[in-house]
C-alpha cells in the first residue's frame, strides 16, 4: 500500500505534493495541449520533471499566415535540413538559428516516454469552411513517404430520401473549380508541411508507438502505428518524396451528381483532386534540369480504379471510399489528368 | 447489473474511514470501488473493511458517488437517459473546492475507480489550463522554486506557448 502523509490542508502546504508523480502525470495528460503543458512546466520544478514522464501529447500547429507555395517551400527546405541533424544536436541548432516557432521541438524533447502524438494542422481558412469536406493520405510502402494524398469536396449531402430543396433555392455560396483546386493545393501544402515536422519527431522520439496526423476539422486523418513507425524512422535518410517540388500526377474530376447508392446518400457539385507523388531521383535530378519528369512517362497507363481499389477505407471513411470508387467506376471519363511540377512562386503546368 | 443481489438478502459492507467513521454500504455501491470488488472476487471480503488512506469526508462524497452511479446503470432507464444524467451529477458534483479534488482524485486511484478518477483529473486538467501561472501557484499553494533569472529564461524560451 501506498504510504502517503494524513497531515490536513493547512492553507499555506502545497496541495500538489499529497500527490505521487504518477497521479500528477495523469492530470498532465489530460491537459493533452504541448501549449498548455508548456506553461504549466513553469509553475515550478517538480512539475517541470514530472512532465518528461509524459506518454502522450497534442500539438496544434498554427496555420501559416500569409498562406503560400512560397513559404510551405522554405518550411520544408528547413525541416529537411533539420532531419540531416542528429536528433541530440536538433535543439543547439534551432537556438542557433534563433528559429523560435521551432522552440516546442526543443521542449518537446524532455518528453522521455513519448508514445503516443496527435499532430494536428490548420487548413488555409477557405477551405476549412467547406464543410462536406473529406481527405486522406496513403503512405507508400516500404520507406517514409506519402504515395498519394485526396481531397473530395461535395457542395452538398444529401440521404437519397430526403428532400433536396432546388439548387437555385439553396443558399450555399457556390465556389468556382479554380478556387477549389487552389483550395485542396492548400490543404496539400499544409499536410505535407505537417509530414516533415513529423518525420523529425519520429526521429527524435524513438518511444513513439503511434501518430496520428489531422486537421483541425478533423476531416481526415492519417495514423501511424507500430511496425509502419519503424519503417518510416529507418528510412527517413532515404525519403525524398517531401520535396515539395516534386513532380506531381494530378486527378481533378467535377460531377454535377453522385450517388452513393451502399449508404444512400446523394453528393452535389462534386470536386475531387486525386494526387500523386512521384519519384524523384536524386541522382538523375539537378536543379537547372526542367525537363526532368520525375518518372511521368511510366504514368501514362496509371488507372486511378486499380490505385483506389489498393486503398483501405476505415469505419468512419466509408462514404470517402464509396465515393472514390463511384468515381472511378462511372465517371471515369470526366476525369481531367495533368502532371504539374511545383515550382517557386507559382504553380506550373507541364 | 446483476439481479441476484435482488432475490437474496442485499448485502451490506461497513467501511471505516482513516478517521474512524464507519459507512455501510449495499454490494452494488461498493462494487463500484474496484479494490472491494477484487476482494469480493477473491472470496477475500469480510463485512467490514478499513481504508487506511481515506478521510470520512472524502468516503462519504465517493459514497455518494458510487451510489448515483450504481443506481443510475441499474435504474432501467435507457443508456442515453442515463448518460445524460450521469453527466449532469457529474459536473455538479465536480463543483467543489480545488482541494477537495485533489483529495478526491488521489482517493479515486486508491480505491481504484477508474470513472471518477478520470473525471477528476479532467477537471483539475481544466482547472489549470484556464489559468495563468501565477493563478495556478496561487490556487494550490505551490511555491515558485524557480528563481528570477530562471524564470525569465524558460519564459523567453518557451515564448511560443504564450502567443
Amino acid at each position: 500500500m501506498k504510504k502517503q502523509e494524513n497531515n490536513k490542508a493547512t492553507g499555506l502546504e502545497d496541495n500538489f505534493n499529497r500527490l505521487p508523480d504518477r497521479l500528477l502525470v495523469s492530470i498532465f495528460t489530460k491537459l493533452a495541449d504541448l501549449k498548455f503543458l508548456c506553461r504549466c512546466s513553469i509553475v515550478c520544478k517538480r512539475f517541470a520533471s514530472t512532465m518528461s514522464l509524459i506518454q502522450s501529447v497534442s500539438l496544434i500547429l498554427p496555420s501559416s499566415e500569409a498562406f503560400s507555395f512560397e513559404s510551405t517551400r522554405n518550411e520544408c527546405k528547413l525541416f529537411q535540413k533539420i532531419l540531416c541533424i542528429k536528433s541530440e544536436e536538433i535543439p543547439a541548432y534551432i537556438r542557433s538559428k534563433s528559429l523560435e516557432k521551432l522552440n516546442f521541438i526543443i521542449f518537446l524533447q524532455k518528453f522521455k516516454k513519448l508514445e503516443s502524438i496527435y499532430l494536428e494542422f490548420t487548413c488555409p481558412q477557405k477551405i476549412a469552411n467547406s464543410s462536406f469536406l473529406l481527405w486522406k493520405a496513403k503512405c507508400g510502402s516500404g520507406r517514409a513517404e506519402i504515395e498519394s494524398l485526396v481531397c473530395l469536396i461535395p457542395g452538398s449531402v444529401h440521404k437519397m430520401t430526403e428532400y433536396q430543396p432546388d439548387e437555385k433555392q439553396g443558399n450555399q455560396v457556390y465556389t468556382s473549380e479554380d478556387c477549389q483546386f487552389h483550395n485542396c493545393l492548400g490543404l496539400c501544402w499544409s499536410f505535407m508541411e505537417c509530414i516533415h515536422l513529423l518525420c523529425v519527431l519520429i526521429k527524435c522520439h524513438h518511444s513513439l508507438k503511434c501518430v496520428t496526423v489531422t486537421n483541425s476539422e478533423k476531416q481526415g486523418k492519417l495514423v501511424l502505428k507500430d511496425e509502419q513507425l519503424v519503417m518510416w524512422r529507418n528510412s527517413l535518410h532515404i525519403g525524398n518524396r517531401f520535396d515539395c517540388e516534386l513532380p506531381l500526377y494530378l486527378v481533378t474530376a467535377s460531377l454535377k451528381v453522385l450517388n452513393l447508392p451502399l449508404s444512400g446518400y446523394r453528393m452535389k457539385r462534386v470536386f475531387l483532386v486525386f494526387i500523386k507523388f512521384l519519384e524523384l531521383a536524386r541522382e538523375d535530378y539537378d536543379d537547372d534540369d526542367d525537363d526532368y519528369d520525375g518518372g511521368l512517362d511510366d504514368l501514362e497507363d496509371w488507372d486511378i480504379e486499380e490505385a483506389i481499389k489498393t486503398w483501405d477505407f476505415e469505419e468512419e471513411e466509408k462514404l470517402l471510399g464509396e465515393a472514390l470508387k463511384e468515381i472511378a467506376a462511372k465517371h471515369y471519363k470526366q476525369f481531367f489528368i495533368d502532371h504539374m511540377r511545383l515550382r517557386s512562386g507559382s504553380d506550373s503546368s507541364e | 447489473m446483476s439481479s441476484s443481489t435482488e432475490l437474496t438478502e442485499k448485502k451490506v459492507f461497513l467501511l471505516k474511514s482513516l478517521d474512524g467513521v464507519i459507512f455501510e454500504v449495499e454490494e452494488s455501491v461498493a462494487v463500484q470501488l474496484e479494490v472491494i470488488r477484487e476482494l469480493i472476487e477473491g472470496d477475500c471480503a469480510r463485512p467490514f473493511i478499513s481504508l487506511y488512506n481515506v478521510t470520512s469526508e472524502i468516503l462519504a462524497l465517493v459514497i455518494e458517488y458510487c451510489k448515483h452511479h450504481a443506481e443510475t446503470c441499474s435504474g432501467g432507464t435507457s443508456a442515453t437517459i442515463a448518460d445524460e444524467d450521469l453527466k449532469t451529477f457529474d459536473n455538479e458534483f465536480m463543483n467543489v473546492d480545488e482541494n477537495i479534488l485533489l483529495e478526491l482524485c488521489s482517493a479515486a486511484d486508491y480505491l481504484d475507480i477508474k470513472s471518477l478518477f478520470e473525471l477528476t483529473c479532467r477537471t483539475l486538467a481544466s482547472l489549470i489550463k484556464d489559468r495563468t501561472i501565477i493563478e495556478v501557484r496561487k490556487m494550490f499553494n505551490v511555491e515558485n522554486d524557480f528563481s528570477v533569472v530562471e524564470e525569465k529564461a524558460v519564459r523567453k524560451e518557451f515564448a511560443w506557448a504564450f502567443k
